[in-house]
């Protein structure tokens, strides 16, 4: 499945465009149980590959439903937002290197484009000369890593919410959005993150989301080394009674 | 915050975001620090069309700069010498001028935002969130 997106924004963002990406990039994710959700991130923070064989089955109960939608800001605040905050330092020495597929994208963003970087953390991705980057993280910690950065450069950042963004709406030539997503507990939340990357592009903006990936290296949703990574992915427009069209997009497995 | 981030970022309040008067957000009580970045004027002169200009004439009389120009200045040629002047103005106003601290407010729903040690915060109080 795939793990990151390349989208260039061409009609109006709506739930069901953010809905779309979001199963564009592992469906599983979005009806994946917080339990696991969870699991996964505390695994990713202590440096451990996914343990598939400990997960949980997802619970389906209603009870559990409007459960994990109440407690679903205080689950992400307690074992997300404040592990992040004590692990700064660290996870900062440890993510210095770019991605390559982001690394590539970003090069190739034309002089004087400004481009956002939301849940940007330690701000490794402000780094290209080129290009305006305002970068937002929830961490205290991180942001201020990513300041010391931002200040003596072209770029800069403030600390933020993912759902709830300060950038101004569709003024920004690109949006980055690395290894955030999949930090939502909920697909409702997971939807408005989606959507709030989307409505910070301007017309022919265009984003990059990247998600962790369920399984890396196991092809049982279909794909397998050699086949075409770039495909076209529908985009339903609803201002268009609901007509389909197709939109340049590029899925990396 | 650098000057230029003032022309980018408004109220992070969901019922704001469709409002016009939650950007620009209304600057106060800033302290301004120079902080001396590399010139690129090609980077400049792309930055200039970018940017909303009556809310950059607005957010820097608010900081105390009244001498911008009410029209945006148009440049064509960034290496043209006689360019050189004002896209070094520009630079230093947009990236070297750096608000340390200070308050942004929300002119539709008034809620208070802070600048500390550069750093804006833009998190919401839960009942907002």
């Amino acid at each position: 499945m795939a793990t990151v997106i390349h989208v260039t924004k061409t009609v109006p963002v709506t739930n069901d465009a953010a809905e779309q990406i979001l199963s564009d990039l592992d469906s599983s994710l979005l009806h994946d149980s917080v339990a696991n959700q969870l699991e996964r991130v505390q695994r990713d923070l202590r440096g451990l590959p996914p343990q598939r064989s400990e997960e949980k089955p997802p619970s389906n109960g209603p009870e559990d439903a409007v459960y994990i939608y109440i407690s679903s800001a205080y689950m992400e605040d307690e074992h997300v937002h404040k592990v992040y905050e004590q692990i700064a330092h660290h996870f900062s020495s440890t993510r210095y290197k770019p991605w390559p597929k982001v690394d590539s994208f970003l090069k190739s963003r034309p002089t004087g484009a400004v481009g956002c970087d939301i849940g940007g953390g330690n701000g490794k991705y402000l780094r290209y000369p080129q290009v305006f980057t305002i970068g937002s993280d929830r961490s205290e910690n991180l942001t201020s890593i990513a300041s010391e950065r931002a200040m003596v450069s072209a770029n800069d950042v403030f600390r933020g919410d993912g759902m709830h963004t300060a950038y101004c709406r569709g003024r920004f030539d690109f949006a980055i959005s690395i290894a955030v997503v999949h930090h939502f507990s909920t697909p409702e939340r997971r939807i408005a993150a989606v959507k709030a990357v989307l409505e910070t592009l301007s017309t022919h903006g265009e984003c990059l989301i990247y998600v962790w990936a369920l399984e890396q290296e196991k092809s049982r949703r279909g794909w397998h080394e050699g086949m075409d990574q770039d495909v076209m992915v529908p985009w339903v427009d609803n201002h268009d009674s609901g007509k389909v069209v197709q939109r340049r997009g590029r899925l990396y497995y | 915050m650098k000057f230029l981030t003032t022309n980018f970022v408004q109220c992070a309040v969901q019922s704001c975001a469709r409002s016009s008067d939650a950007f620009p957000l209304k600057y106060s009580e800033c302290q301004l620090v120079q902080k001396e970045i590399d010139f690129d004027p090609e980077f400049i002169a792309h930055m200039l069309q970018k940017l909303d200009w009556d809310a950059l004439v607005e957010v820097a009389a608010e900081l105390g700069n009244s001498s911008l120009p009410p029209q945006k200045p148009t440049i064509e040629d960034a290496q043209a010498a006689e360019n050189e002047q004002l896209l070094r103005d520009l630079h230093s106003l947009l990236l070297e001028t750096q608000i340390e601290q200070g308050v942004m407010t929300c002119k539709n729903c008034g809620h208070l935002y802070h600048i500390k040690n550069f750093i804006p915060n833009f998190l919401l109080p839960p009942h907002l969130a």
